[in-house]
């Protein structure tokens, strides 16, 4: 079970393997099984940064694609995947604009330039280590209901900021075992390995690991993957187990142009979904694929616990994130 | 199937979704293996159903008579196009042209 990790993902370019159709291009990605989280197995190693997430040691015999702040890192170029934004620990600064600068007034700056207090899980906005943000520094008006919100759905709603994680990352990846594109219960369950290094202890959890820069805390993981969206996540790895080799429901995310969010739905047939007009130059993110039930019920989660996207306006949404004890942004 | 049939309501209200949800299922359970049901997106004060077919009109006269005693049967709008295409052929309500999936 655990050799099968594939996803398919429509937003990175990186995998060879690649379809056409309706005028936008869908890709497959792979993900290699070592990469996953087993929670039979004890932690067998762990890496320390700088503030900035350079790496300064490791112990252990064994590596893992997982770095800095517990997201997807590139050995070969040092870049961090925070989500939302490509990261470059050298020189303190993301690759590309924030999505969120109108809000956050930050364009490259990580963390407002302040990593020893803060942390960026998803790219977009700062959070305090200490569970309070720096929105005197960081943000001005609505701004700062929106870095709470993030600090809120820190530890139940990782499956979807982890899974984008996972998908949009491919280092060495085998394409070749892409054709059946459906993931699997070992897949969803490598997401349990995100939720422990992003955000397994609640919104603290990313601020340590940030600080101390250490991996492979297991036993957070599970107690924080049986919460949420997170549990739900493992109850569709079930279903996929269950339906191995049949045919699966995906449960996609609709990215804009810029890669933002717009929104989630359900289908059995991706490359057939939208029109390239309706995509408007945007992609399909493939974030899970199983028994309909399960995708549906992944769906109503991630819309309970994540960013409401400008394509979804379903503000019922909102007084359930507040339900959840969310504080989310005013859409 | 070489077409896509979209039905298409407004909605944004948890209600709708609800409703949303029960007529796919419906639509599920009873359309003949000449059409499947693809799935639904919901947003931007719409919120759709996708079927996979080959012959659009018949599957569309197949729902009908699945959610004609639907409450929101009375304000769907129904259009089809190729499965690779770009434009809508509009089924329902006659006479309209415009159709659009955001």
């Amino acid at each position: 079970m655990h050799e099968k990790y594939i996803a398919l993902d429509i937003r990175r370019t990186r995998c060879a393997q690649a379809g056409r159709s309706a005028g936008y291009v869908f890709r497959y990605r792979c993900i290699p099984p070592e990469t996953t989280f087993r929670p039979d197995r004890p932690p067998v190693g762990g890496t320390t940064y700088d503030p900035y997430g350079n790496r300064t040691a490791h112990t252990g015999t064994s590596d893992t694609a997982i770095g800095y702040s517990g997201n997807w890192a590139d050995a070969s170029t040092g870049l961090v995947y925070l989500r939302a934004r490509d990261y470059d620990p050298a020189t303190g600064q993301f690759l590309t604009v924030d999505p969120a600068l109108n809000l956050t007034h930050q364009p490259y700056a990580y963390t407002g330039n302040n990593p020893l207090l803060a942390t960026d899980p998803l790219g977009l906005w700062t959070i305090d280590n200490g569970l309070d943000w720096l929105a005197g520094s960081m943000l001005h008006g609505p701004g700062a209901n929106i870095t709470s919100f993030i600090v809120g759905f820190g530890d139940a709603a990782s499956f979807g900021a982890s899974q984008l994680a996972r998908n949009a990352w491919s280092p060495g990846s085998d394409c070749t075992v892409a054709k059946d594109g459906f993931y699997f219960a070992g897949q969803v369950t490598g997401t349990v390995a995100s939720t422990v290094a992003y955000g397994g202890g609640a919104a603290s959890a990313a601020g340590r690991v940030s600080s101390a820069g250490k991996l492979f805390d297991a036993g957070e993981a599970i107690t924080g993957a049986e919460r949420g969206v997170a549990g739900t996540a493992k109850a569709a790895g079930r279903a996929a187990e269950a339906g191995e080799g049949g045919v699966g429901t995906f449960l996609y995310q609709k990215l804009g142009s810029e890669g933002e969010h717009l929104k989630y739905g359900i289908t059995k047939n991706p490359a057939t979904r939208y029109t390239a007009a309706e995509m408007n130059g945007g992609e399909l993110n493939i974030l899970a694929s199983g028994a309909k039930t399960d995708m549906l019920a992944l769906e109503r989660s991630l819309h309970e616990w994540l960013p409401i996207g400008p394509e979804e306006g379903q503000s019922f949404y909102i007084l359930k994130q507040i339900v959840n004890g969310l504080r989310p942004p005013p859409y | 199937m070489r077409h896509i049939l979209v039905l298409q309501w407004q909605g944004s209200s948890e209600t709708d979704f609800e409703a949303l949800i029960a007529m796919e299922d419906a639509l599920e359970r009873s359309l003949s293996e000449s059409a499947i049901v693809d799935g639904h997106d919901f947003g931007s004060g719409q919120m759709n159903i996708f079927i996979e077919t080959d012959e659009p009109a018949r599957t569309f006269a197949e729902v009908r008579a699945v959610l004609s005693q639907e409450p929101r049967w009375f304000d769907v709008r129904a259009a089809h196009r190729e499965a690779t295409g770009e434009m809508y052929t509009v089924l329902w309500p006659v006479g309209q042209t415009e159709f659009r999936v955001k």
